[in-house]
């Protein structure tokens, strides 16, 4: 029985295989459940932004830019080819305007998706 | 027999990562060899001299996609050594409990390699689907797979609610019944023995001359752990075994690791246990006064250092930091002597390489 | 779990080498010692033999911004608790004596110092290219010379 045991260790697992259903998942032709905390795309809340910059400040891959002329004049970008989706930006808001999303950021053949404007005032 | 050198790497099948081997080979035995790394050398050192402490957080994540946690828990342990500040007890045990989980996965992901390279793909197959299950705790609580972004300087990001918890559990003891199952494989396997077995054993004084550390000094059987013998909070407060193994081949940390994964299963369970109530972050300010500490942990490859100097700015004067992967390779033209050809790929494995961590 | 008793420690190498060493309190979680570099050979002979300590850590090279005109070396040790070696040498002749025949674990850091800093080794054999390229004639990359 051990010497059976020893030569045919895998054969349990090798049976249970034949029953279990594949793990993966259907993708794209069945929906991707994320978890509530998923880092996806970055969204604003343009209420409450006021272009103050800490989140430009703090992003540590320079996915961010602010191009401020004055208090009632800003342009934020989001540039989601250098973003590392850490949520640094997140944490450094602090009115809680910036925000990361539960969307998966898909690839894109269009140049101009690369920046987004997430918010722009002008005065 | 003629002698000839054959270059391997620095972009090989074999290797995940770029590294360039020369080896000595004279018929089917290997007699020697010489290392080149800096394929990945991003000089993230220098860089983080460049960034703020807050940058640095992420930057740090980003020297290894597989003990990115460890590395950030370093760094914001020293940083905040400097500040004088102590994070709450909840976050130092949320910290724990993630080096933890991470260590799982990591040995998982390694059992899955050394699997693969010595043809044994049911293991491998095995442990990659259970490596998942640690994954999807960490996604759904850090909300990351690999890249977890967990600390700051102060504590941790995020709490553990209660369906968090009830998810760490069902999937820790599922783990538990699939790392015995596959313990149980490897324990009784005649292939994996016959290929792991005896193969470029090394002695325990050669293990403390090249300063090793880690699974590889554990299974040569020096008994070192910095979660016992260095420890910082909680680990002082928890109780664990560490496992060590005498005979210092492919085979012996093929069972430290297992053996360990085990371990830490059981660790995670008393982390969750024991879990204290209370805030999970303090705040920091973003300039370090002038000062100089050093941090040690226990990653899943075993120590990492980290050296930090600030000048009292926002940025770091000097980081340093040491991967526990760097002496592993220096023991490796050791190591590749007097062994066959067909065993190279087994002692590769056996290391646990992650060379991007060892040339930062 | 101490096992350095550190007042101990720095008489016995005071006395072996006969080097002027004195204890900082530099760095946090740390024990630290300066030592003249001529010295660490003899310093690093007395750990071995003497103190059975001979984890290296690492070697971590630096520039001060206020002493631009020397390189400061420090050698981590471990025992249970950290030790540190702490030595500054001039950067007209950067110059450390090896550790490696004693320890070969220190080969790497040495390795690594000599191309990124360029620190040179006395007393081993020649250090082959290890993290920079072959035909790299630059000088050392984390150097910063003023002229």
């Amino acid at each position: 029985m051990e010497k059976f045991k020893k030569r045919f260790s895998l054969l349990s697992a090798i049976i249970q295989a034949w029953f279990d259903k594949p793990e993966t998942v259907g993708y794209p032709f069945l929906p991707l459940v994320l978890p509530e905390g998923f880092r996806g795309a970055i969204v604003i809340d343009p209420d409450k932004c006021t272009g103050c910059g800490l989140c430009v400040r703090d992003c540590p891959a320079g996915g961010l830019r602010l191009e401020k002329k004055s208090r009632d004049e800003f342009k934020l970008m989001h540039h989601p080819a250098s973003c590392a989706y850490c949520g640094q930006c997140e944490r450094s808001c602090l009115r809680g305007a910036i925000s990361h999303s539960n969307a998966l950021v898909a690839a894109t053949t269009d140049a101009r998706e690369l920046v987004v404007v997430l918010k722009e005032k002008q005065g | 027999m003629r002698k000839i050198t054959v270059p391997i790497g620095p972009q090989h099948p074999l290797l995940k990562e770029p590294l360039s081997m020369k080896l000595e080979i004279s018929g089917e035995r290997v007699l020697g060899g010489t290392l080149r790394l800096g394929y990945v050398h991003r000089g993230i050192e220098k860089l983080a001299q460049q960034r703020t402490y807050v940058q640095n957080v992420h930057l740090i994540e980003r020297i290894c996609g597989i003990c990115s946690h460890v590395h950030t828990t370093t760094y914001c342990s020293a940083v905040e050594a400097i500040l004088g500040i102590e994070i709450p007890p909840r976050a130092q045990y949320i910290r724990a409990l993630m080096c933890e989980l991470e260590r799982i996965h990591s040995h998982l992901l390694w059992l899955g390699i050394l699997a693969k390279h010595v043809g044994l793909d049911t293991i491998f197959m095995h442990a990659w689907h259970d490596r998942e299950l640690v994954l999807d705790i960490m996604e759904s609580i850090s909300g990351g797979r690999v890249s977890h972004a967990a600390n700051e300087i102060g504590g941790v990001r995020f709490d553990l609610d209660e369906e968090n918890e009830t998810l760490i559990r069902t999937n820790i003891s599922k783990l538990h019944d699939q790392v015995s199952g596959v313990l149980d494989v490897i324990e009784n396997e005649p292939a994996l023995q016959a290929r792991t077995r005896g193969v470029a054993p090394i002695s325990t004084d050669l293990i403390r001359q090249y300063c090793m550390v880690g699974p590889i000094a554990r299974a040569s059987g020096l008994d070192v752990d910095l979660r016992r013998d260095d420890p910082w909070p909680p680990y002082d407060r928890l109780d664990f075994n560490v496992i060590t193994h005498p005979d210092g081949d492919a085979w012996a940390r093929t069972i430290v690791r297992a053996e360990e994964t085990r371990e830490s299963l059981h660790l995670c369970e008393a982390i969750l246990r024991d879990l204290p109530g209370g805030d999970v972050t303090v705040r920091a300010p973003r300039k370090v006064p002038a000062g100089e500490a050093v941090t040690r942990s226990e990653a899943p490859r075993g120590e990492v250092f980290y050296y930090l100097r600030s000048d009292g700015s926002d940025q770091p004067a000097r980081l340093k930091i040491r991967t526990p992967t760097l002496p592993a390779l220096s023991l490796l033209p050791e190591q590749l002597s007097a062994i066959n050809v067909a065993d190279i790929p087994v002692v590769l494995a056996g290391i646990d390489l992650c060379i991007a961590c060892a040339d930062r | 779990m101490s096992q350095i008793r550190f007042d101990e420690w720095v008489r016995e190498i005071r006395e072996a080498v006969g080097c002027e060493c004195e204890p900082y309190d530099g760095i946090q979680n740390e024990y630290t010692i300066r030592i003249p570099a001529a010295n660490l050979r003899d310093v690093m002979g007395i750990l071995k033999d003497r103190f059975d300590c001979y984890h290296l850590s690492a070697i971590t090279a630096q520039q001060h911004e206020d002493r631009p005109e020397e390189l400061e070396v420090i050698y981590h040790f471990w025992k249970g608790e950290g030790i540190s070696f702490v030595m500054t040498l001039p950067l007209e002749s950067l110059v450390i004596e090896s550790i490696t025949p004693d320890l070969p674990g220190a080969d790497f850091y040495e390795r690594e110092l000599a191309e990124l800093y360029g620190v040179s080794f006395s007393g081993r054999e020649e250090i082959p290219p290890l993290l920079l390229p072959d035909d790299w004639n630059q000088p050392p990359p984390f150097l910063s010379k003023k002229d």
